[in-house]
């Protein structure tokens, strides 16, 4: 599953990132790396974007880009 | 004399790079609680040990990668200045992302040290980092810091001191990679000036650009390496960023102690900002009670300044028309500039006074990426980017400074979205204009006029909704780009700073430009008045001419004069338009709003022509500093010129659906 299906309050472990471009270097960048603790904090009313919290810091994404990042719960 | 010093503070976004250079140089840079704030170069100046230092405040940046204008102008000066010494400035609660940039860093130059910043947070979250430790494994100097109270500059100050006069060597931790990339890094050192342009060569090989033929040689060789061992650039990238995370890992973890309980991830007020059911009605009451607080607070004043102003104008003529001067020359000075002068002070200064410290207040507290949370999916469905909803709201204090603001947007196509629709959202200067003409003919109570302007203002948000939405099927074809938007944790903003901070920059500035341009603007309204031909003057004749014009869009001819004239600053609409009505050929005063509706009312305007009139201001063309701005930040004709159009089409679209409906 992807980080886009996980619904509030669920926490899992980042796996890999779907994509080879420009977005993977900047999720690398802010701390979206295989191992990572990733929780979803909040979804906005229309499904995107999605806060999650990640390496200490809250990070929102679109969900399209939240669904090239594999996690497990 | 001694040369000087040159400094440079870089950093993640958000960790009080801008709080320490306040303190250092004694300046008060706006310091906002949202990613993107510095999107220029902010630089001042100190003196520190017989020396003269020269500090630079970059943009934040995650990594030497740049995806945006702004972070790029953060990667060239690190890669490409001269400087005598970095300063890494990290958020002591979050070090280990932090630290991805100071290994980059630490390939680019060996001059720099490390701020541990936002040390009373990290405390309060019971996080624990070793100092001394975390120098030694990094090989430069540490310091920790609060920046916001002052403490740890002058330690900051005295180690950055030691680098730029290298009274102590230091030889920066780098990060070792795997063996391939070790070797090819060795390889490549003689053609490229840093071990980071090497590592971009081997990433990019086949990207070469004229300016930089320098490094021909070192993509060849680069090339040939990876053919060799048949490796793919992205398993490169890949190995040389999982390599950096690491050490990172690494470092904090025998640096970093966390104790005591978890965390608390979800605050209050984000549950309600952010939270599923509350936070629509959240932005709304926010949004209505910040104008019904500006509407209220900007009445009283307004009128104390405007019978104040009227007074003084009466005891100038007087005192000059004792000392005999000409009476040609007193209306001239008294009745062309003072009064249009003194009138834009009089409606300006207390709307202004009021909505921009509120507003960044709310900067400095950290509400605006949340309002982009919860605006994103509209703006997402638009083609845009939701970081456009922060431009959008920018513009609301002020258009030109919602476009330079557009540089946080990633997508150049996303950014120039965001210019050419930025016009759309009412400024500062054409809020008075909207509060007077919804008191007069709408409302008398001021809880209603915060309603009927805040409906106004959803209408200005649709209306850029809808724009961007037919721009993105049309001149602006393109799929949606990825959105990275950090929500930083609540900060207790510096009330006393940021109120006087707002008052002296933003309030003076916009002002002292209205005030610039409204002291020309009155006396050529005061010669389009006064210059007869024929019977009548100028002023009449010309809106006179633009009537049949006008009237189709429900206004008249001396509205639509007025919005021309206005061109230098929205501001002036209002006295041009009832200079004209009342072709006295001198602004007429007047003490209230009443007074001022009934000349109105008196050249024939209904409710229809204050709707059509209130809407045009809201979507005419752009005032000719934002006009600028617009040609400064695109560098073309196309979307300075889409910049006019796509405002004025709407307001003329719109003036007349309402006029012929009504």
């Amino acid at each position: 599953m992807t980080i886009a299906d996980m619904k509030e309050k669920d926490s899992g472990v980042l796996l890999s990132i779907n994509e080879c471009c420009h977005i993977k270097r900047r999720l690398y960048d802010i701390g979206f790396v295989k191992g990572q603790k990733i929780s979803c904090l909040y979804k906005n009313p229309f499904g995107s974007p999605i806060a999650y919290y990640i390496d200490g810091a809250i990070i929102s994404l679109r969900k399209s880009d939240a669904a090239k990042i594999g996690v497990i719960l | 004399m001694k040369k000087e010093r040159i400094v440079a503070l870089v950093g993640n976004p958000n960790v009080g790079k801008s709080t320490v250079f306040n303190e250092i140089t004694g300046e008060s840079q706006h310091t906002g609680n949202w990613t993107g704030k510095t999107v220029a170069l902010a630089e001042g100046k100190y003196y520190y040990k017989y020396n003269d230092y020269h500090i630079y405040d970059l943009p934040g940046i995650y990594s030497l990668v740049p995806s945006s204008a702004e972070e790029e102008i953060a990667r060239s000066f690190i890669e490409d200045e001269e400087y005598d010494c970095l300063v890494c400035v990290l958020d002591s609660t979050n070090l280990e992302r932090n630290l991805n940039l100071v290994f980059q860093v630490a390939e680019v130059t060996n001059k720099f040290v490390v701020l541990l910043n936002l040390e009373d947070e990290a405390k309060k979250k019971n996080i624990c980092i070793n100092r001394e430790t975390l120098s030694k494994i990094l090989g430069v100097p540490v310091i920790e810091a609060t920046a916001r109270s002052g403490k740890g500059i002058n330690q900051l100050l005295e180690s950055v001191h030691s680098v730029v006069t290298g009274s102590v060597e230091y030889t920066p931790l780098k990060v070792t990679y795997i063996s391939f990339i070790e070797q090819a890094l060795s390889l490549l050192k003689n053609d490229t000036k840093s071990r980071f342009e090497a590592l971009r060569v081997l990433q990019n090989p086949d990207e070469i650009s004229e300016e930089n033929y320098k490094l021909l040689n070192a993509s060849i060789k680069a090339q040939n390496l990876i053919e060799k061992y048949n490796f793919t650039t992205e398993f490169i990238t890949e190995s040389i960023t999982s390599s950096v995370v690491q050490k990172s890992h690494f470092v904090t973890s025998s640096v970093e102690l966390k104790t005591g309980c978890k965390k608390e991830k979800k605050n209050f007020l984000d549950k309600i900002l952010l939270g599923k059911y509350t936070s629509g009605i959240a932005m709304i009451l926010m949004f209505g009670i910040v104008l019904w607080i500006t509407i209220v607070g900007s009445n009283y004043p307004s009128n104390v300044l405007m019978s104040l102003f009227n007074s003084f104008e009466d005891f100038l003529e007087k005192v000059m028309q004792n000392v005999g001067i000409s009476t040609e020359i007193i209306s001239f000075v008294d009745h062309g500039i003072l009064r249009v002068l003194l009138w834009v002070v009089a409606v300006m200064l207390p709307p202004m006074t009021i909505f921009f410290p509120i507003f960044a207040l709310m900067e400095d507290f950290g509400i605006l990426p949340r309002i982009a949370f919860n605006l994103d999916p509209l703006f997402e469905r638009c083609g845009a980017c939701g970081k456009q909803s922060l431009t959008t709201c920018m513009g609301y204090g002020c258009n030109a400074v919602g476009v330079t603001g557009a540089r946080i947007i990633d997508s150049d196509r996303e950014r120039i979205l965001a210019i050419v629709t930025n016009s759309l959202s009412p400024c500062n200067g054409r809020f008075p204009l909207l509060i007077a003409i919804i008191a007069m003919f709408f409302s008398k109570n001021s809880f209603l006029s915060a309603v009927i302007l805040l409906s106004f203002i959803l209408l200005s948000m649709a209306m850029t909704l809808l724009s961007s939405k037919i721009l993105t099927k049309t001149s602006l074809k393109g799929k949606n780009s990825s959105f990275v938007l950090e929500l930083p944790p609540y900060r207790k903003p510096q009330i006393v700073r940021t109120v006087l901070h707002t008052l002296k920059e933003k309030v003076l500035f916009v002002l002292m430009r209205a005030v610039v341009v409204a002291a020309p603007a009155g006396i050529v309204i005061w010669i389009l008045a006064n210059v007869k031909i024929g019977d009548n003057s100028v002023i009449f004749i010309l809106s006179r001419f633009l009537d049949p014009v006008g009237k189709i869009i429900g206004l008249d001819g001396v509205m639509l004069l007025a919005f021309i004239l206005g061109f230098p600053a929205n501001e002036i609409v209002i006295p041009i338009a009832l200079m004209t009505y009342l072709s006295k050929g001198e602004m007429s005063d007047y003490s209230s709003l009443i007074d001022l509706k009934n000349v109105l009312v008196s050249n024939g305007w209904t409710s229809t022509t204050a709707i059509c009139t209130t809407v045009f201001s809201m979507f005419h063309f752009p005032c000719s500093t934002t006009l600028l701005t617009i040609w400064k930040e695109t560098k073309s004709v196309k979307w300075t010129f889409l910049s006019v159009m796509v405002p004025l089409l709407t307001g003329v679209i719109l003036c007349s659906i309402i006029n012929l409906v009504f």
